[in-house]
């Protein structure tokens, strides 16, 4: 399951939902707001989503994760809007036999919703400036490489090797 | 590849009254904030340029100051995401994706 939410996430309710009695561990991440990055005191951030297909590519990395991984359960929600510092960004939970097979889903979950679920934020700073982050703040002459989605469409659905 | 070139329209033969192809294109983020709309339609007199996304790309680069090369930028047609050397049809939804920063 994956979700994106414009209201507060319930990560209770969440966990709940992974509850199954083939599993004996429940390994969930919960990203945060925090109030600096690269030195600037943050604000508040806004998440930004092309809702059509980050829904597609979430759903298809909870997918790749359960074919991947030996867990039971899978589940990710993550948020959109204005969010102020403290407020939860994205929920990950996994739920499996064994707490191993749920620490590394659990991990490379998130690691790949960040490289592949076309989501962005902006980081509004005391000064009253704000910025796309990764994206403004490229100065000229510095390039960015494209992260690892795949670019044949025809492999989105395979279990990634890499 | 060649054809990637906005050039001026062919001179093959079109329907009379035809209404030039069209593109959606949608805009996110940086590229919403630059371009300062979330959307919009393009019409193309000439079917070759409409057809290449690296032509299309540079055109609203240029256009709209969008300071990333192509290799930093993926490309969606149609809620999918696809290779830059898809071609476009008309009636295409397109979207180019910066670098994304989710989590």
């Amino acid at each position: 399951m994956f979700r994106l939410t414009s209201e507060p996430i319930d990560s209770a309710g969440l966990r709940a939902a992974l509850e199954n009695p083939a599993c004996g561990a429940c390994v969930a991440f919960e990203g945060l707001v925090r109030n600096h990055n690269e030195g600037r005191t943050v604000l508040r951030l806004e998440y930004e989503a092309y809702g059509a297909l980050a829904v597609k590519e979430g759903e298809a990395i909870v997918r790749e994760a359960r074919a991947k991984f030996r867990i039971e359960e899978a589940a990710c929600v993550h948020r959109t809007g204005l969010l102020e510092i403290g407020d939860m960004a994205v929920w990950v939970g996994v739920a499996s036999a064994h707490r191993g097979e749920a620490f590394k889903a659990c991990a490379w979950i998130i690691d790949t919703v960040k490289q592949r679920v076309p989501i962005w934020k902006r980081e509004h700073y005391a000064d009253g400036t704000d910025q796309w982050v990764n994206c403004a703040a490229c100065a000229p002459g510095h390039e960015h490489v494209a992260g690892p989605i795949p670019n044949d469409p025809g492999s989105m659905d395979a279990d990634l090797g890499a | 590849m060649s054809g990637n070139e906005l050039k001026p329209a062919h001179t093959e033969p079109v329907e009379v009254g035809a209404v030039h192809p069209t593109l959606t294109i949608e805009y996110f983020a940086l590229f919403r904030s630059l371009a300062k709309k979330s959307e919009e339609s393009l019409e193309f007199t000439d079917a070759e340029a409409l057809a290449s996304i690296p032509a299309l790309y540079d055109s609203l680069r240029a256009r709209y100051g969008f300071p990333l090369e192509r290799a930093s930028v993926h490309v969606a047609v149609n809620d999918a995401y696809v290779a830059w050397d898809r071609r476009l049809e008309p009636g295409d939804r397109v979207v180019f994706i910066p670098p994304v920063a989710g989590g």
